[in-house]
């Protein structure tokens, strides 16, 4: 397009200069997955190797400090021999594009040998290996112990099968609780999340301040969200004590973030067509939001509200355990004594409410859409 | 000769990103009445003119005016104001899918009727008959309470000028507004801008990919090329040189009828 000889000749310039730079990422890039693979690898072997021999989990048998010079020469030394992880790792995550800005780098992987004639091939299986008996180490796995209690646990299936009808008026009353503080945690959340979802869809984010409002929210949806409901309730229960109302602000908090995220994405899929042709007659922005982008949204949001309001039930009866109220609180108090009847009983509500508001929820929603 | 409707006045547009050029000092007159059609490949800035005329899109440069007063100063009200004499017909119909073809072609009387009641979905009577002639003008009364995407491309369309038809315009911009359709049609579909043109007195500016329709429907053509003016005249003026100039060396005319 452009008819200013020097301006294309830049243009190229900088083309080059950043095939250069990339080439040099990925050169660093590749050295660095080398290198930390080799510690691993190292590091894991010393551990199963201590493990089997001395009964000792020690994972460095020398200091850190060797461990990780050792892995640079090595990977540095990998370089020359043949192809390594890091170089296989890299071009299959950058793709075509790095192709294009080093193709020398690609042709070292391109040629095709057997696995086990190759040193990253051997490399990975060995890690394979490894990795696997590392962690039946970590995580001491031991499935003879599952046959070993298995008389004292057919005791408590039985009794939990047998639950016991006298708690009922109780069990009825929590069950009504934990659905009750779902629908009002979502309720409450729905005015929240569906402001915030507006901020949070990257099409609507106009301007610095649009853009700057969509970091931030994008941002603290993602930080909540990473955050389980359980240790929401935890702080709730420290803040305003034990109780639904605890139990109500973790699921609450936890539905503003997720709502905002399906919402905004939601907003971010629709038509902008007839926003165009709403403004084009001359609305004002609060008639194109309703005349255009409301009747897209309306549906999804119900949908989404609803799922949220099956999946806030359910969290409603893990949340009560650790002391946010309803169903959950009260099946904690017996499973603390044992008293494996009352617990069936628990369950049993749980079951039946969490399949019948599942069932509710999925037919409304197929309704909807 | 009376002043014209429409004066385009070395109007420039840069896109940001990218810094393509895709409209590089246009400048044209239209007159009251006239059924001007814009051709050009896709890409060529058609779009782009037309967007800017009713400031969907904000030229980089130059001056719009409409009637004398100057597009491009207008903001808020005004602009308002500007717009809703100004009806426009989409290549994709820009309907709101799930909402009724009455609600589709009521919402082209947003930029007249009162609008606290509009925000809960109420109009005046009259725009309610209004709305009812339109539709009958097109040909839909009976379809009134369906719902858009219920309806077929061509009659998509019909509601599409429907709803401009509300705003009883006095130019109306259609943006290929039968690229999405079959032959025939794209066809019924331009009789409706023609009958609106003559019958109304609406003046039009449709681009265009066919040139058989355009020198059927059109009084002036006028082509754009990368963002340019390269071609201003009648119908019958654009022969195989001029073509190729507009289009490419490459191209060949394909009837459609």
């Amino acid at each position: 397009m452009s008819k200013n000889p020097a301006g294309r000749r830049f243009r190229k310039t900088v083309r080059w200069g950043a095939a250069l730079a990339k080439r040099g990422a990925a050169r660093s890039a590749i050295f660095l997955v080398d290198a930390t693979f080799l510690a691993y690898l190292f590091v894991m072997t010393s551990y199963v190797v201590s493990r089997m021999v001395s009964g000792v989990g020690a994972y460095l048998p020398i200091r850190g400090e060797y461990v990780v010079l050792g892995a640079i020469v090595a990977a540095i030394a990998w370089g020359f021999l043949g192809t390594s992880v890091g170089e296989k790792v890299i071009l299959f995550l950058s793709g075509a594009s790095l192709r294009k800005a080093a193709p020398d780098l690609a042709g070292s992987v391109t040629q095709r040998r057997r696995w086990y004639k190759t040193v990253w091939g051997l490399s990975v299986v060995l890690a394979a290996i490894v990795t696997l008996a590392a962690a039946t180490l970590i995580t001491q796995v031991d499935f003879s112990r599952l046959v070993d209690s298995l008389a004292d646990t057919w005791k408590m299936i039985r009794r939990l099968v047998r639950p016991d009808a006298e708690i009922l008026g109780e069990v009825v009353m929590l069950t009504i609780v934990t659905v009750f503080m779902a629908l009002m945690a979502t309720l409450l959340a729905i005015p929240v999340a569906v402001v915030l979802s507006f901020l949070a869809a990257r099409n609507l984010a106009r301007g610095p301040v649009g853009r700057t409002a969509y970091v931030i929210v994008r941002a603290a949806a993602s930080i909540v969200r990473s955050i389980e409901p359980m240790i929401w309730a935890i702080v709730f229960v420290i803040w305003v004590r034990m109780g639904p109302f605890a139990g109500t602000l973790a699921l609450f908090v936890c539905s503003i973030a997720d709502l905002t995220k399906l919402y905004s994405e939601q907003l971010e899929s629709i038509d902008p067509g007839p926003a165009e042709a709403i403004t084009a007659v001359g609305g004002r922005r609060l008639q194109v939001l309703l005349y255009s982008i409301v009747p897209q949204i309306i549906n999804p949001y119900l949908s989404f509200t609803l799922y949220r309001w099956d999946i806030n039930v359910r969290m409603g009866t893990v949340i009560g355990m650790v002391g946010g109220g309803g169903i959950g609180m009260l099946l904690m108090q017996y499973v603390r004594v044992l008293a494996w009847e009352q617990v069936g009983m628990c369950l049993l509500a749980i079951i039946l409410v969490v399949w019948s508001i599942d069932t509710l929820s999925a037919r409304l929603r197929a309704r909807l859409s | 000769m009376a002043a014209p409707q429409l004066v385009v006045e070395h109007v420039t547009k840069v896109y940001e990103r990218g810094d393509v050029h895709a409209l590089r000092d246009v400048s044209l007159t239209v007159n009251r009445g006239e059924f001007l059609v814009l051709i050009g490949l896709s890409g060529s800035g058609k779009s782009t003119l037309l967007r800017c005329i009713n400031r969907l899109i904000e030229p980089t440069s130059g001056r719009i005016l409409l009637d004398g007063v100057d597009v491009t100063q207008a903001k808020g009200a005004e602009l308002r104001r500007i717009r809703r004499k100004i009806g426009m017909v989409f290549q994709h119909f820009n309907l709101v899918k799930r909402s009724s073809v009455l609600r589709n072609v009521l919402a082209g009387r947003l930029g007249y009727a009162p609008s606290m009641p509009t925000l809960i979905g109420r109009f005046p009577r009259e725009d309610v008959e209004r709305a009812h002639q339109s539709l009958e003008t097109v040909g839909l009364v009976e379809k009134m309470y369906t719902r858009a995407d219920q309806l077929s491309g061509g009659q998509q369309q019909r509601v599409g000028i429907a709803r401009a038809l509300m705003q009883e315009p006095e130019l109306i911009l259609a943006d290929e507004p039968v690229s999405a359709l079959d032959p025939a049609t794209a066809n019924s579909i331009l009789q409706y801008l023609e009958q609106m043109n003559r019958e109304r007195g609406a003046t039009v500016i449709c681009a265009l990919h066919f040139l058989s329709l355009a020198r059927r429907y059109g009084t002036r053509i006028i082509a754009l090329k990368d963002g340019a003016v390269v071609f201003e005249g009648l119908p019958r003026e654009i022969d195989n040189a001029r073509f190729k100039e507009i289009y490419g060396e490459d191209a060949e005319e394909v009837e459609v009828r």
